[in-house]
């Protein structure tokens, strides 16, 4: 044994890195491959306790504006102090308030499909036909006549929103996004622009830095779900 | 190999002898090779640079890994696109995913063709999915009991991590849910893009 262990140790040898190496080899394409390459953020909602789910048994304050947005196939129902709105122009009078774009379009097909496709794996295809779904959407109205209740009634935060049973969830975070800030400009008449404007900024006093910092202006901030039966 | 490991067997003193010569003349041989080769440093790669960018790489990724507080892709979940700018907090999560509904990435009840079976559906309106309220409310309970160890506030937070395609109704029902769990503040999450993309005007 004693003269093993000299034999050993006459072989003088770089540390043998390979089953460490192999290691590292491997574990770096895994990690790669779980790391996702997108921000992930999120949007904050508040739903009181009990559930607003059936219409609010509260009388209506003629004064409050009590904004709500239905989404549906065919467009935004907007409500305001407790009447819907009547269709903008250019929209079938028996119809949402603001209506899709391309009336056409079978939304109710197209969104079954992306759905299908979907669960199917076929996440691309799905998404490939939800998107166009939603880009049928005019947010662009929909944001101008936001922004209209918004000077009339200029502290109102709260929306509420409700849609049909079969609304992707994707078009309730778009319609967040589109009520939450204001934009440069309060009313716009072409897509591109109104999609490429940035949010009107304003300074705020930061209570934890005790900072003035800047600020997105909010347009409907706050919204709240409800059911739509 | 096999002559190393038979000479602890225990052999003769000759063939200990044989053994040795044997190793002598094969170190020979080795060296007499390598001189041919012209210099020794040539023949190996040297991959000690190398090693160190794999370390590196291999914390970073480690780090990033550790970091992620919420998990927006899956193989049936991908949450929509926003511009919200909010960061999200660690805290109880509930996902709606395709195929199934978790708390705290364990699994709740199926979801079939963007529904959960009737059968576990309860309450006024259909909106209460029993399985789901059981596994919130021991979920609440076990966070109100460390947020009373540690001496915090309990806050009625909850992260839905619901993919992009998740019907509205089922949507309400989590949500309902939920609120029936005392669960009042929810976050959505959601992957940060601009407001082009959104459009369909510019890249991702």
């Amino acid at each position: 044994m004693a003269r093993k262990k000299r034999d050993e140790i006459g072989q003088t040898e770089d540390l043998d890195l390979a089953p460490f190496m192999n290691l590292v080899i491997i574990l770096i394409p895994l990690l790669l491959l779980s790391i996702v390459f997108m921000e992930v953020a999120i949007i904050q909602v508040q739903m009181p306790l009990g559930g607003s789910a059936t219409t609010d048994s509260e009388e209506i304050d003629e004064e409050k504006l009590d904004l709500s947005i239905t989404m549906s196939n065919s467009g935004f129902y907007i409500s305001a102090s407790g009447a819907i709105l009547p269709p903008i122009e250019g929209c079938p009078t028996e119809g949402p308030t603001i209506c899709v774009k391309d009336q056409g379009l079978d939304m109710e097909t197209l969104l079954d499909e992306a759905r299908q496709r979907m669960l199917a794996g076929n996440l691309e295809a799905g998404e490939d036909r939800m998107e166009q779904a939603l880009l049928n959407y005019n947010f662009r109205e929909l944001y101008n006549m936001l922004t209209g209740f918004k000077a009339d009634f200029p502290d109102e935060e709260a929306v509420r929103l409700s849609a049909d049973s079969d609304i992707p969830f994707a078009l309730t975070v778009r319609v967040m996004d589109v009520s939450r800030f204001m934009l440069e400009e309060e009313s716009y008449d072409d897509d591109e622009a109104f999609w490429a404007a940035t949010f009107q900024t304003e300074m705020d006093y930061d209570e934890e830095t005790g900072r003035d910092v800047e600020r997105p202006v909010v347009l409907f901030g706050s919204p709240a779900f409800a059911v739509h039966q | 190999m096999t002559e190393e490991n038979q000479s602890t067997g225990g052999f003769g003193k000759e063939e200990e002898e044989w053994i040795k010569a044997q190793r002598a003349r094969e170190a020979e041989r080795q060296k007499r090779k390598s001189r041919k080769g012209g210099g020794d440093d040539t023949g190996a790669v040297n991959i000690n640079s190398l090693m160190d960018i794999m370390v590196i790489m291999l914390v970073f990724l480690l780090k990033s890994y550790g970091e992620e507080p919420i998990r927006a892709m899956d193989e049936d979940l991908k949450v929509p696109r926003s511009n919200s700018l909010v960061t999200p907090e660690d805290m109880m999560t509930v996902s709606v995913t395709r195929t199934e509904i978790l708390v705290n990435d364990r699994w709740v009840v199926d979801v079939r063709d963007g529904e959960v079976d009737p059968s576990h559906i309860s309450g006024d309106g259909d909106l209460r999915i029993e399985p789901l309220l059981d596994s919130l409310t021991t979920a609440v309970e076990r966070s109100r009991e460390e947020s009373e160890i540690l001496g915090e506030d309990w806050e009625p937070h909850i992260t839905v991590i619901a993919d992009q395609i998740t019907r509205h109704r089922l949507l309400l029902q989590v949500l309902f849910t939920a609120t029936e769990a005392e669960l009042s503040d929810f976050r959505f999450a959601i992957i940060q893009t601009t407001s082009e993309a959104l459009g369909g005007f510019g890249g991702d």
